[in-house]
């Protein structure tokens, strides 16, 4: 959204297609790091313990992992000193770029896995409780047919 | 056949099973339209009411309300069918062996043809698609002497709009109104017989009390710049059980402070405290809360009207609403928004409004759109004037 223009009108069909498109083309290179895939499952949220996936070190590694700002950032500033220093990140990066790259996809698999393992812990830890909503469901539905089957006779729902 | 009435002034007969008290965006909308026409034409409303009870006639503010008992209903049931659907996708799609349970469960209105006969309306305004009635005795359509009808279906479901209940409404109403063009195109789309001119927009009115919106609620100056968010209004409305959590949007909005109202409980929270808002949970102050908000984000289950979605772009405050809601439609219609598939969506969503220019642009678009379609009453007096009240009683008035 860098080069949004003076006066013309903002189309939102284009905005969320744009955006979709950021995601669907380069999952990589867009980071998405304020999201933990784990679920958000409000039964689990109400927990006695955490969820995992709320774990602040969690949101510490997703907010982190990505260095594509850093890599790319050219620098501000025409001083000499500014200069120099942009003459050198260039060299720098010239020279260790495919290192950089493989530690970009070794941070993303990172950040992929741990994220993964803490979806599992947190589906592991909630499908008790899943369990016992599910008896307590089924106990509502029955109560609610004989009350409903109580006032079909009772008092002419019928 | 339902004879026109000698009655000088014009009368219109509002036909529902959405009236009094109920929580619903289409009972709310049925009163915006009601009164719209009380200005215009004396208002009888004849409300299917369900669990039955006797007929009775009970004065409402300017209308006379006609209670009719909805003979057979089982409204417990179709109350937990409609819950289960709810539970799904907000009872968006409806299969049709569910909409042949509801119709069965929801009893009929055989009162409602003689009553119609007596009061002799000049048009007939069906509100909402359950209408299980003789609709045959509206008589047929641009038949000399039958009453003008209009159709409010208020429904975007391709499946429930062919089905043989409603299909006996909108193919004998004279006009079908619609709350959104997701409405518009769903009904030209099952119902391609009908002009594009017979399928007209409602475009509700909603006055805003912008003075007392100005003022914001206490302790929320100390947040800073926040997004709202909206998880269920008024209180006992529909929430969705599953969705993004305060905790969560909280963490993942980067500097924002997240605002939310969860029916009677409302809260402000930024990085490191959450302030309970001690508030009523009202209308007026839902408007305090928005017209002071970065975006306000919808997070329940789609209703037919997207009242909220409207009156936050009529404040100002651009809208980020789920995909395939009349909120979504209002956003695309007034460019004032954005709208969202899951809660990655939603985020994006959010953290494209925390850049200002983009936020200062939906505002403006989103306002000027709302103001044009839904912030002069005046204007949608005479639109529902023009589109209800047919033109010889209204000469007959003058």
């Amino acid at each position: 959204m860098e080069d949004l223009p003076g006066d013309v009108r903002l189309d939102a069909r284009a905005v969320v297609e744009q955006l979709r498109a950021l995601v669907n083309n380069a999952p990589g290179a867009y980071p998405r790091t304020w999201l933990p895939q784990a679920t958000f499952d409000e039964l689990l949220i109400r927990a006695d313990r955490d969820p995992i996936h709320l774990h602040p070190s969690l949101h510490h590694l997703h907010r982190h992992w990505d260095m594509g700002h850093a890599r790319t950032h050219a620098g501000s500033g025409w001083g000499p000193k500014a200069l120099s220093r942009r003459l050198l990140a260039r060299i720098v990066s010239a020279a260790l770029d495919r290192y950089f790259t493989e530690e970009q996809e070794y941070r993303a698999n990172l950040a992929q896995s741990i994220d993964a393992i803490a979806y599992r812990v947190d589906e592991i830890a909630s499908s008790d409780l899943r369990a016992l909503l599910e008896i307590i469901r089924k106990d509502l539905l029955e109560l609610s047919r004989y009350v409903d089957d109580r006032i079909d006779t009772r008092l002419g729902d019928s | 056949m339902i004879a026109r009435q000698a009655n000088p002034s014009a009368r219109v007969v509002i036909v529902t099973a959405h009236w009094g008290e109920g929580l619903d965006e289409v009972t709310d909308a049925t009163r915006l339209v009601a009164g719209a026409l009380a200005r215009n034409a004396q208002v009888d409303v004849i409300h299917l009411v369900a669990p039955p009870e006797e007929p009775t006639v009970v004065d409402d503010s300017v209308f006379t309300v006609h209670r009719v008992p909805l003979h057979g209903s089982r409204h417990l049931r179709a109350g937990l069918v409609r819950a289960a659907l709810a539970t799904y996708d907000g009872g968006r799609s409806v299969p049709p062996i569910a909409a042949q349970l509801l119709d069965s469960f929801e009893g009929s209105a055989d009162d409602v043809p003689t009553l119609l006969a007596s009061l002799a309306p000049d048009a007939v305004v069906l509100a909402g698609h359950h209408q299980p009635w003789e609709i045959a005795a509206l008589g047929e359509r641009d038949a000399p002497g039958a009453p003008r009808v209009i159709a409010m279906p208020y429904l975007a479901d391709s499946t429930v709009l062919r089905s043989a209940p409603v299909e006996q409404v909108l193919l004998r109403a004279d006009r079908i109104a619609v709350a959104h063009s997701g409405e518009r195109r769903a009904v030209l789309a099952a119902y391609p017989e009908r002009a594009e001119g017979e399928v007209v927009p409602i475009d509700c009115g909603f006055s805003i009390n912008r003075g007392a919106a100005s003022n914001r609620l206490f302790g929320v100056r100390f947040f800073g710049t926040y997004v709202l968010t909206i998880r269920s209004f008024p209180p006992g409305g529909g929430r969705w059980e599953r969705s993004a959590t305060h905790e969560v949007l909280r963490s993942t909005v980067g500097r924002l402070s997240v605002a939310e109202i969860d029916g009677e409980q409302w809260r402000i929270s930024d990085r490191e405290n959450t302030l309970e808002l001690p508030v009523s949970p009202s209308r007026v102050n839902l408007w305090r809360l928005m017209a002071h908000a970065v975006a306000t984000v919808d997070l329940r289950p789609p209703g037919p009207i997207g009242r909220e979605s409207i009156e936050s772009m009529l404040l100002g405050t651009p809208i980020v609403v789920p995909e395939h809601s009349a909120g979504h439609e209002h956003a695309a219609d007034a460019d004032g928004g954005l709208w969202y598939r899951d809660v990655g969506e939603l985020i994006d969503a959010v953290r494209v409004m925390s850049d200002r220019r983009i936020r200062d642009r939906f505002a403006f678009q989103g306002q000027a759109w709302a103001e044009r379609k839904h912030g002069r009453m005046d204007d949608f007096v005479e639109r529902m004037r023009d589109l209800v009240i047919p033109i010889r009683a209204r000469e007959r008035t003058s």
